[in-house]
């Protein structure tokens, strides 16, 4: 049987772990390798690293953090942000990164998507998908970090980029990041039940129990989170054991 | 004694290289014969696509000195991809010929399964009784790490050594015939049950 995964994410600017609310408000917290360690301990079935990093310079810190951060932990890594073209996702891979996720890439070269995974594997395109609910009740496309908004419609970019040979879709909702209020379960189900993909479900956790609702409710394969690790309100140890007792298949 | 890491030309290379000088063996990346015949086992490793992988086994010549090296009975172990090219073909874009090591054909994880695809992600190995080294000492809870769209539908009953359930559907994970085995998960990437297949695999040539 397949367990559901546990995946902790780690917004990378210019070296060091930061976290904001909603995109903005960034606030610098650790050092990435010593908390990927810290995770890695704790049982974490998979890390993700997302580097923020304005500019070009500072984003090729990240190759450094994802090969001592693959030195040291045996589990797989996604790492994401930034990516401009086939060069910087084998770049990347070759560090030791095991899956790649594109957000404005995907968006600005669809065709690159294919080639990508392609070359590399469908398995390890992953494609990120940042959304906000309008006043209309649609689901909007954001890129650059959530700074741009598109014409595209949440599922039916999640389905072109599935044809279009994405492994997987990590799908975040703007409105709920870093506010602690739970996973956007509507648009998580949505585009679960209407791909064949693994579908991760992020932002919003502020409770174990949402955790839980991003699988059973929202029928996500996986759900990250970043907050309630990193400030150590709960380990994901205890969000494990709170999702086994509430029915989920874990690994423990 | 020296292992030999396949190389199939894509990704990830990293981790299993550092899960293997961790078990303080020597290692070398193997893409050409030489290299092939001065190792005492091999290690297939997975990422990419079938053609591409099959393609840098031709183009680094060493696809009848692999079959050489299976017949002479020293271990190769696949993983993931590496696995799958120990199959007789695999239907992966096309039709591909692979090794021919483990009579059977690779195809992709039926829809009808009702569970995401590609499979990714832990589950746990039901792995049959009795069975020889190096997967005789992984313990029933087991949980391993799994990343693939195509599985091999391995012909002889006998060689399935470990199976998933995918759904309705079940899926070799472990295989077996005499020296030659296949993982479909990644050890590498499969924290402690995934070490310990490692380090069952660097003691078949230590003993």
């Amino acid at each position: 049987m397949l367990k559901k995964r546990i995946i902790p994410c780690l917004d990378v600017k210019d070296g060091y772990v930061v976290k904001g609310i909603n995109f903005l408000k960034l606030k610098k917290i650790s050092d990435p390798v010593e908390q990927a360690q810290i995770y890695q301990d704790q049982g974490a079935d998979e890390l993700c690293f997302l580097d923020i990093s304005a500019s070009n310079e500072k984003r090729s810190i990240m190759i450094d953090i994802v090969k001592k951060t693959a030195d040291r932990c045996f589990m797989p890594l996604t790492v994401g942000g930034g990516i401009k073209d086939l060069e910087d996702i084998r770049n990347l891979l070759k560090a030791g990164a095991d899956k790649i996720s594109l957000n404005t890439f995907a968006v600005n070269n669809l065709n690159l998507v294919e080639k990508a995974a392609e070359k590399f594997g469908n398995q390890c395109i992953v494609v990120a998908i940042d959304v906000k609910k309008s006043a209309n009740g649609n689901y909007t496309v954001f890129t650059h970090g959530g700074r741009n908004e598109t014409k595209l419609e949440a599922l039916s970019w999640a389905k072109t980029v599935e044809e279009h040979g994405a492994g997987e879709i990590l799908l975040t909702s703007m409105d709920r990041d870093g506010t602690g209020k739970g996973f956007d379960i509507e648009i998580t189900k949505k585009i679960a039940d209407n791909v064949s993909i693994p579908v991760i479900a992020s932002g919003g956790v502020g409770k174990l129990e949402h955790l839980v609702d991003g699988v059973i409710k929202g029928n996500a394969s996986g759900v990250l989170a970043a907050s309630i690790f990193h400030y150590g309100t709960f380990s994901i140890c205890e969000a494990k054991k709170f999702m086994k007792e509430s029915g989920v298949l874990v690994r423990l | 004694m020296k292992i030999g890491v396949v190389d199939i030309g894509s990704g990830n290379l990293y981790n299993l290289i550092k899960c293997i000088k961790e078990l303080e063996v020597n290692l070398s990346l193997v893409n050409d014969l030489s290299e092939l015949k001065q190792s005492d086992a091999l290690i297939i490793p997975g990422v990419g696509a079938y053609k591409s992988g099959i393609e840098t086994l031709q183009k680094s010549n060493i696809v009848e000195g692999l079959k050489n090296f299976a017949f002479q009975k020293k271990p190769i172990l696949g993983i993931c991809l590496g696995m799958q090219l120990l199959l007789g073909k695999s239907y992966e874009f096309g039709v591909h010929e692979g090794l021919n090591l483990i009579s059977g054909t690779v195809r992709p994880i039926k829809e009808q399964t009702g569970w995401p695809i590609p499979n990714i992600g832990w589950c746990n190995v039901k792995i049959r009784n009795n069975v020889e080294q190096p997967f005789n000492n992984i313990s029933d809870d087991n949980s391993f790490y799994f990343i693939h769209s195509y599985y091999c539908d391995v012909d002889e009953e006998n060689d399935i050594i470990g199976i998933i359930d995918y759904g309705n559907f079940q899926i070799p994970a472990i295989i077996q015939n005499e020296n030659i085995m296949g993982c479909q998960f990644h050890p590498e990437l499969s924290d402690n049950s995934g070490f310990q297949i490692l380090n069952n695999f660097v003691k078949l040539i230590r003993n």
